[in-house]
C-alpha cells in the first residue's frame, strides 16, 4: 500500500505540505466554534464548521432541519469516530464531507482554507455502509476493475490494484469471482472497503465498516483499519460499534438528533463516568419503585424510559443491595439487572440517555405550559 | 488498449451484464426485426397505393418501403439515443452507483454520454440489420450520399444528446416515473412527423402546419434525402430540410447541458446521491 502522506502532498498547496505534526481535533476544540475569533486551523486536514442542513418541505411548511450546527475535525493521521444511533445525522455529515451534499450553511476547510464540494470529492474516499452501489450481476472483481477504470487506471493497473485490494480486505479470489448480488452482507462491507482503497485519498471515511460481519471477519477488518491508521491515513469512522471506536479512535463525537452532543478524546469521555450505572429492565410498571430509587443514598442521577431504568450511583456495590431490596418490597417484576463495566459503551449510552431524558423533560414542561395556557383562556 | 477504450469497454460490459441472457435477447431482437419487416410489407400494400399524391412523394424517395424503413429506423435511432442517456442515469441511480461516479472527479456529461453509447450502438446495428433484410426481401434500393448522411447523423447526434441530457437532468434531480421528454417526442413524431406516410397526405392544414414545427419532421426528410435520393450537400432542397433540424440541435445542445447541470446541482442540494 503506498503511503497516504504522498497523496496529501499532491493535493495540498505547497506551503502546507511541510506540516508534519498535526495537533488534531483536541487543539481545534480549544477555541469554541461559536466564538467570534474562531479561525480554521491551518494544520488540520478537514474541519467542518457549524454545518446546517435543511430540506424543503411542501409549500407553507417550514424546512426540515436534519443537521444543526455540526462542527468536527480530522487531523492528519488521526482517527475521528462519529457515533450515534440510527437517524442521528451521521450519513448526512458523511455525504457533506464526501462532497455529495451541499450544506445549507456552514463551511468545510482543508488546511485552513475553505474547500468546495468538487475538491472534497478528490480529498475523500468513502467505504459506504449499505448493500448497493455495485453492479449486481457483475463479479466483485469486475466491479472493482470497472471502478478502477473510472478512476483513470489502465487495464493492467486496474486489474492488479483490484486483486490487491481484495486481498487487503481479506476476500478470497473465489469471492472476487462471485456476482455482487450473491455476496453475503459481510462480504459486501468488505467490497465497499476494497473499493474505497482503490485510490489513496487524504481522508478515508469508513461508514459502519464492521456492520453485519462475523467475529473473525470483524477482527480482520479492525486489524486492517489499524494497519491503515498506522500508515498515517486519516480516517473518519462512522459507527455504532463502540468497541471499534474504542480500539481505533483518537477522538470521538457522539451525535443525536442532528447535533453533536459530546466530542472529546476517549479518555476524557471516560471521565464523564463519575458514577456507575445499574441497569434495570422491569417486567411491570416501574412507577412505585422509581419514587424509592430516587432516594438512594449514593444516587448521582436516574433516567427512565418506558420499562428501562438507569440508576447512576457513586457507590454501586452498596446501592445494588438497596435496589434489590426495593424491588422485592414493592413486589415488582424485573426481567434483567446489570452492572456494566465502565467503558466507551457506557459513556455512549449515558450521553444518549441523558439527552433523551432532557428532551422528555422539556416536552413535559412544554405540554404543561400549553395546558396551563389553555386553562387560562 | 488505451485508457479511454478500456473505460468504454467496461461501460459496455456493465450494460451487457444487466441484460437478460444473450441468446434470449438475440432471439427477441430477430423476432422484432421480422415483425418490423412484415409491418413494412403490410404498410406498403395498404398505404403505398393510397393516392396519386402520396405515390408521387414515395416515388421521389424510391418507393414506399424505403421511405418507411428509413423513417422508422431514423425515428428509432433518435428515440433510443434520447432514452439511453436518461436510462443510463436512472439505472445508475437505482443501483446506487451514481454516487460513486460523482466522487471519481470525472466530468459527468461526457461520462453519461459514453455510458449511453452502448445502447445507441446496439440500436444502430438493429437499424442496419433491418435495412439488410429490406434489401434482400423487398429489393429496396438505397441511393446514399455518404457526405450528406454523415452530416445528418452528426447533427442528429448533437440534437439527441441535447434532448437526452435535458431528460437525464430531470432524473438525476430525483424525478421518478416515465420520461416526459421522450414521451412528448414519441407522441409528436409518431403521428405528425411523417414516419410512415409523407406529411403531404394530411388534408388538414393545421396538421400540416404543426408538423412543420416538429423537429423530427425535418430530420426524417433530410435523412431520406441523404440515404434514398443521393442529395448532395449542395442540394438546396436537402439544405432546406436540414436547416430547421440543425437550428434545433444548436439550440438543444446548450439547453440540454444547462438542464443536466441544473439537475446535478439540485441533486447535490437535495441529497439525491445520499444512500440511506
Amino acid at each position: 500500500m503506498s503511503h497516504p502522506q504522498a497523496v496529501t502532498e499532491a493535493v495540498a498547496p505547497k506551503t502546507e505540505v511541510m506540516v508534519i505534526a498535526d495537533p488534531g481535533p483536541e487543539h481545534d476544540h480549544l477555541i469554541p466554534v461559536e466564538a467570534p475569533d474562531w479561525k480554521p486551523n491551518p494544520h488540520t486536514l478537514i474541519q467542518a464548521h457549524r454545518l446546517v442542513k435543511d430540506y424543503p418541505r411542501p409549500r407553507g411548511q417550514p424546512p426540515r432541519r436534519v443537521l444543526k450546527d455540526v462542527s468536527l475535525s480530522v487531523g492528519q493521521g488521526r482517527v475521528h469516530a462519529l457515533m450515534g444511533l440510527s437517524g442521528a445525522g451521521k450519513s448526512t455529515v458523511v455525504a457533506m464531507l464526501a462532497g455529495l451534499l451541499e450544506p445549507t450553511s456552514g463551511e468545510i476547510y482543508t488546511h485552513g482554507r475553505p474547500v468546495e464540494a468538487t475538491e472534497l470529492r478528490r480529498l475523500t474516499s468513502v467505504a459506504a455502509g449499505h448493500d448497493n452501489g455495485f453492479y449486481p450481476r457483475l463479479p466483485l472483481i469486475e466491479n472493482l476493475v470497472f471502478f478502477a477504470a473510472l478512476l483513470g487506471l489502465d487495464r493492467k493497473r486496474a486489474r492488479h490494484r483490484s486483486r490487491e485490494v481484495l486481498d487487503l480486505v481479506g476476500l478470497t479470489a473465489a469471492a472476487g469471482r462471485t456476482p455482487w448480488a450473491a455476496l453475503s452482507s459481510g462480504q459486501k462491507r468488505q467490497g465497499h472497503l476494497a473499493r474505497a482503497l482503490l485510490r489513496h485519498r487524504p481522508l478515508l471515511i469508513a461508514d459502519e465498516p464492521t456492520r453485519g460481519l462475523d467475529p473473525a471477519t470483524e477482527q480482520r477488518i479492525v486489524d486492517l483499519l489499524t494497519h491503515i491508521k498506522a500508515s498515517g491515513q486519516s480516517m473518519l469512522l462512522v459507527t455504532h460499534d463502540v468497541h471499534l471506536a474504542s480500539a481505533m479512535a483518537d477522538w470521538v463525537s457522539i451525535m443525536e438528533a442532528g447535533q453533536i452532543i459530546r466530542s472529546a478524546s476517549p479518555g476524557d469521555l471516560l471521565h464523564l463516568l463519575t458514577a456507575t450505572r445499574i441497569y434495570l429492565r422491569f417486567g411491570s410498571d416501574p412507577g412505585p419503585c422509581l419514587e424509592r430509587l430516587e432516594k438512594l443514598a449514593h444516587l448521582k442521577e436516574i433516567h427512565s424510559h418506558d420499562r428501562e431504568v438507569h440508576v447512576y450511583s457513586t457507590d454501586p456495590e452498596t446501592d445494588i443491595n438497596e435496589v434489590v431490596k426495593i424491588i422485592v418490597e414493592e413486589g415488582a417484576v424485573v426481567s434483567h439487572i446489570d452492572l456494566p463495566e465502565p467503558g466507551l459503551e457506557e459513556v455512549f449510552l449515558k450521553v444518549i440517555a441523558e439527552r433523551k431524558h432532557h428532551m422528555q423533560a422539556r416536552l413535559r414542561k412544554l405540554r404543561k405550559e400549553a395546558l396551563r395556557s389553555q386553562a387560562g383562556h | 488498449m488505451s485508457n479511454a477504450l478500456f473505460l468504454q469497454w467496461m461501460l459496455l460490459r456493465r450494460v451487457l451484464s444487466g441484460h437478460t441472457p444473450f441468446r434470449l435477447t438475440g432471439l427477441m431482437t430477430i423476432g422484432n426485426l421480422v415483425l418490423g419487416v412484415g409491418a413494412f410489407y403490410f404498410m406498403t400494400v395498404v398505404v403505398g397505393t393510397g393516392s396519386a399524391r402520396t405515390k408521387s412523394v414515395y416515388d421521389l424517395y424510391g418507393g414506399p418501403a424505403g421511405f418507411m424503413a428509413v423513417g422508422v429506423a431514423t425515428n428509432q435511432l433518435l428515440t433510443v439515443g434520447m432514452a439511453s442517456i436518461q436510462r443510463a442515469i436512472a439505472d445508475e441511480r437505482s443501483q446506487g452507483t451514481l454516487a460513486y461516479w460523482a466522487t471519481t472527479g470525472r466530468h459527468m456529461v461526457p461520462l453519461v454520454l459514453r455510458a449511453s453509447l452502448g445502447e445507441f450502438v446496439l440500436a444502430c446495428c438493429n437499424a442496419v440489420l433491418t435495412f439488410v433484410l429490406l434489401v434482400v426481401l423487398f429489393q429496396v434500393h438505397f441511393n446514399i450520399d455518404v457526405g450528406s448522411f454523415l452530416v445528418v447523423m452528426a447533427v442528429s447526434l448533437v440534437a439527441v444528446a441535447g434532448v437526452g441530457l435535458a431528460a437525464a437532468g430531470l432524473f438525476v434531480a430525483g424525478y421518478h416515473g416515465q420520461n416526459p421528454v421522450t414521451w412528448a417526442w414519441g407522441l409528436t413524431t409518431t403521428f405528425i412527423a411523417g414516419v410512415y406516410v409523407p406529411i403531404q397526405v394530411f388534408d388538414n392544414w393545421l396538421l400540416q402546419l404543426i408538423s412543420q414545427f416538429v423537429p423530427s419532421t425535418h430530420a426524417l426528410l433530410a435523412m431520406r434525402s441523404a440515404v434514398l435520393r443521393h442529395a448532395s450537400l449542395g442540394d438546396s432542397s436537402f439544405l432546406n430540410q436540414l436547416l430547421p433540424w440543425l437550428v434545433f440541435a444548436v439550440v438543444m445542445a446548450p439547453v440540454g447541458l444547462w438542464a443536466f447541470h441544473a439537475g446535478l446541482r439540485r441533486a447535490y442540494l437535495r441529497g439525491q446521491f445520499v444512500q440511506s
